[in-house]
C-alpha cells in the first residue's frame, strides 16, 4: 500500500458562465473539474474601438475541487479559503465565474501509482519522415497546396493561384469542397475537417486575412512573391515543400477561415500533414503486426 | 464511487471531518449598491450562434419551476439568461458624468487614433490607463485598465420569461418578457430577402454594483452616476437600449456559509443572506464626492 492521506473533495454550481479554456483546471492550488460542463461563447466588444467581438470561451456546470493532504490543518485552511470564494475566472466585474457552494465529502486516498493512460497528441514534426510511398505523397502534395487556389468557395487564401505545371493536380485541388468519387479527394476531405474540427474552435469573425500578428508588427505580405516560391518549392519535392511551409513567415500571418479567426494557414496546413503522417504511421505499424503475428 | 471507500474509517475511529471543515460560519460582507430599473426595450445581445440568423442573449440555462394551477401545483420549464454589459453601461456614464462636471478623466481607449487616423479621444479625456504613472483619476481607480483590476462588479441575476404570475425557481430569477423582433435588412421589390431577428428584453428588473473596496467618495460617484443612467445595449439610435432608473439602495450584505456534517463523512453548505440597509453611509457618500470635485477645481 502506498502512503494515506486524506482528501477533501469540495462541491459547487457556476451560476454564471466561467471563462476557460480547459474544464479541468487549479483553484488556489487545488485540482478543479467542471463536471457535466455546457459550452457558452462570450463575446466582448469594445465599442470604442473599431474592431471585431472577440469571443472566450467560457462553461456552466457543477464544479468539484479535490485537496489531498496528510495534514488536517492544511485542508482546514483550503476548505475556509475555498468557502469565501464567490467568483472565479476571468471578468469576475462583470459578475461571470459565480459560484455557489453545495457541500462535499472526505474519504482516505490512498496514493497508488497511477497508471497513466497516454492521450495522444498531435506533434507538429519539423520534417515529414523520408519513407513515402508515391501515393503519400501525392496526397501530402494536394494537402499542402489546397488552400491556394481559387475555388467556387473561396478564393485563393494567398490571393494569387501558384503556376504549378501539374494540371491535373491543380484540377482536382479546385473540386476539393465538391461531392466526389475519387478517392483521393475524398481521402483529404476526411483530414481536412478533422483538422478544422482541431483548429477551428473559437468562433470569431475578421474582416481581413492578415491575422492579429501581422497587425502588430505592421508587416505586408508580398503574395505574388509568395506564391511564386510556393510553386518553386512545389516543384522539388514533398519534403522541401513541407519544409518551407514549417518554416514560413508569412504563413503564420495569414488567417486560415474568416469566420474563425484565431488559426493560421500554416497552422492548418501543418496539422493536415501530420494527421495524414500520424495515419500513415499506424497503418504500417498494424501491418507489421499482422506479418508478425501470421 | 468514492464515497464507498469511506466506510472503511467509520465505526472505529471519530472521522476527521470535524477538525477539516471551518467550525465557525464563514461571513462575507459586502457593501452593495442595489438599483431599479426599467426597460421599454433593450438587447444586450451576445451575438448569433452558427446557422442562426437570429442574434441571442447569453443564455445560462434552462431550469424547473413549480406554479399554482387552481389547487394544483404544476411543473414547467423556463430558460434563463444573463444581462449582459451592465458594467459597460455604468462605466459609460461614469465617465461622461465625470466630464460634464469638469474632471479629465480615463476614456475606454487607449489608442489616440484608429488605422485611418480618426481620432478615438475626445476632448476632456486622458488615454486609458494614462494617468497611473502621475496621479491615477477616479475612473481608473474605479474601474481598472489593462493589468489594473477593477475595484468594483456589477451584475444581476439571472432573468426569464415566465407568464405564471406566481411561481417557485430553484434559483432566484428575475421575471421579464423576453422575445424576439423580427427586423428586414434588405427587401425587394416588397419582400423581405434577408430578414434577422434579435431577442430583447423588456419590464422590470434589479442590478447590484458591489462597492464594498471603494473609497466613500467613489462610492458617492458610482451612486450619483447610476441615478442617471439610461442607455444598456446597442441601437440608442433607433429607440432601443433605454433604461431607466427607478431606485437605488445602498446596503450590507453578509453571505454567511454555514457547513454541516450530514453524516460521518460529507458536508452541505447552508447559505444565507443577510442584509441592512445604509441611508447614512448613502448621503456621506454623495457629500465625499462633492467634496472630491470642489478639491479638484481648487487645486486647478
Ligand atoms: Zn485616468
Amino acid at each position: 500500500m502506498g502512503s494515506q492521506e486524506c482528501r477533501l473533495v469540495v462541491r459547487g454550481q457556476l451560476l454564471t458562465p466561467m471563462i476557460t479554456k480547459k474544464i479541468k483546471f487549479t483553484l488556489l492550488g487545488c485540482k478543479a473539474t467542471i463536471i457535466n460542463p455546457r459550452r457558452r461563447y462570450y463575446l466582448k466588444i469594445n465599442a470604442s474601438k473599431p474592431m471585431y467581438p472577440y469571443s472566450y470561451i467560457s462553461y456552466l456546470g457543477k464544479i468539484e475541487i479535490k485537496v489531498k493532504s496528510s495534514s488536517l490543518t492544511v485542508l482546514n485552511q483550503k476548505c475556509k479559503l475555498l468557502l469565501q470564494k464567490t467568483h472565479i475566472g476571468r471578468y469576475q466585474s462583470e459578475g461571470l465565474g459565480e459560484i455557489k457552494w453545495k457541500g462535499g465529502y472526505i474519504d482516505n486516498y490512498v496514493t497508488k501509482s497511477e497508471k497513466h493512460v497516454k492521450e495522444r497528441k498531435l506533434r507538429i514534426r519539423k520534417g515529414l519522415p523520408l519513407k513515402l510511398t508515391l501515393e503519400q505523397q501525392k496526397l501530402l502534395k494536394y494537402a499542402l497546396l489546397h488552400d491556394f487556389f481559387h475555388t467556387p468557395r473561396h478564393q485563393s487564401k494567398i490571393y494569387q493561384e501558384p503556376q504549378i505545371k501539374d494540371q491535373q493536380l491543380v484540377e482536382k485541388i479546385k473540386k476539393h469542397h465538391e461531392k466526389t468519387t475519387n478517392p483521393m479527394i475524398k481521402q483529404f476531405q476526411y483530414y481536412d475537417r478533422l483538422a478544422a474540427s482541431i483548429t477551428r474552435k473559437i468562433r470569431s469573425p475578421i474582416i481581413s486575412r492578415y491575422n492579429w500578428q501581422a497587425k502588430k508588427s505592421r508587416r505586408r505580405i508580398n503574395f505574388t512573391k509568395l506564391a511564386k516560391e510556393i510553386q518553386e518549392v512545389a516543384e522539388t519535392n514533398i519534403w522541401n515543400l513541407y519544409r518551407y511551409m514549417y518554416e514560413s513567415k508569412e504563413l503564420r500571418l495569414v488567417n486560415e477561415s474568416m469566420t474563425y479567426g484565431h488559426t493560421t494557414l500554416r497552422n492548418h496546413l501543418l496539422v493536415i500533414a501530420n494527421l495524414i503522417v500520424q495515419d500513415f504511421g499506424n497503418e504500417s505499424r498494424q501491418k507489421n503486426k499482422h506479418k508478425k503475428s501470421r | 464511487m468514492a464515497k464507498s471507500t469511506s466506510k472503511r474509517s467509520s465505526g472505529k475511529t471519530e472521522s476527521p471531518l470535524k477538525t477539516i471543515i471551518p467550525d465557525q460560519t464563514i461571513s462575507i460582507p459586502r457593501k452593495i449598491l442595489k438599483v431599479k430599473a426599467f426597460t421599454p426595450i433593450c438587447k444586450p445581445l451576445n451575438g448569433s450562434l452558427p446557422s442562426s440568423k437570429i442574434s441571442h442573449l447569453l443564455k445560462l440555462w434552462t431550469f424547473e419551476y413549480q406554479y399554482k394551477n387552481g389547487k394544483e401545483t404544476k411543473t414547467s420549464t423556463a430558460t434563463a439568461y444573463m444581462i449582459k454589459g451592465l458594467r459597460g453601461a455604468l462605466r459609460h456614464q461614469v465617465m461622461t458624468h465625470c466630464k460634464e462636471r469638469g474632471l479629465e478623466v480615463c476614456h475606454t481607449s487607449d489608442k489616440e487614433t484608429d488605422q485611418k487616423g480618426n481620432s478615438l479621444l475626445p476632448e476632456g479625456f486622458h488615454l486609458l490607463g494614462s494617468c497611473t504613472d502621475s496621479d491615477e483619476c477616479i475612473v481608473h481607480a474605479v474601474f481598472g485598465s489593462k493589468g489594473n483590476s477593477s475595484k468594483i462588479r456589477v451584475s444581476a441575476k439571472p432573468i426569464a420569461n415566465i407568464s405564471h404570475k406566481t411561481f417557485q425557481a430553484p434559483v432566484s430569477i428575475q421575471n421579464v418578457q423576453i422575445a424576439t423582433e423580427k427586423r428586414v435588412a434588405l427587401t425587394f421589390e416588397g419582400k423581405a430577402i434577408q430578414d434577422f431577428g434579435e431577442r430583447y428584453l423588456a419590464g422590470e428588473f434589479e442590478f447590484e454594483i458591489d462597492i464594498t473596496k471603494c473609497t466613500p467618495e467613489e462610492m458617492g460617484m458610482i451612486i450619483e452616476a447610476t441615478m442617471y443612467m439610461h442607455k444598456l445595449g446597442g441601437g440608442y439610435n433607433a429607440g432601443y437600449a433605454e433604461l431607466q432608473i427607478k431606485g437605488l439602495d445602498l446596503v450590507k450584505s453578509t453571505t454567511n456559509r454555514q457547513p454541516k456534517i450530514t453524516d460521518q463523512n460529507s458536508f452541505t453548505i447552508e447559505e444565507e443572506i443577510d442584509e441592512e440597509k445604509l441611508p447614512e453611509e448613502f448621503t456621506n457618500a454623495l457629500t465625499a464626492w462633492k467634496k472630491h470635485l470642489r478639491e479638484y477645481k481648487e487645486v486647478k
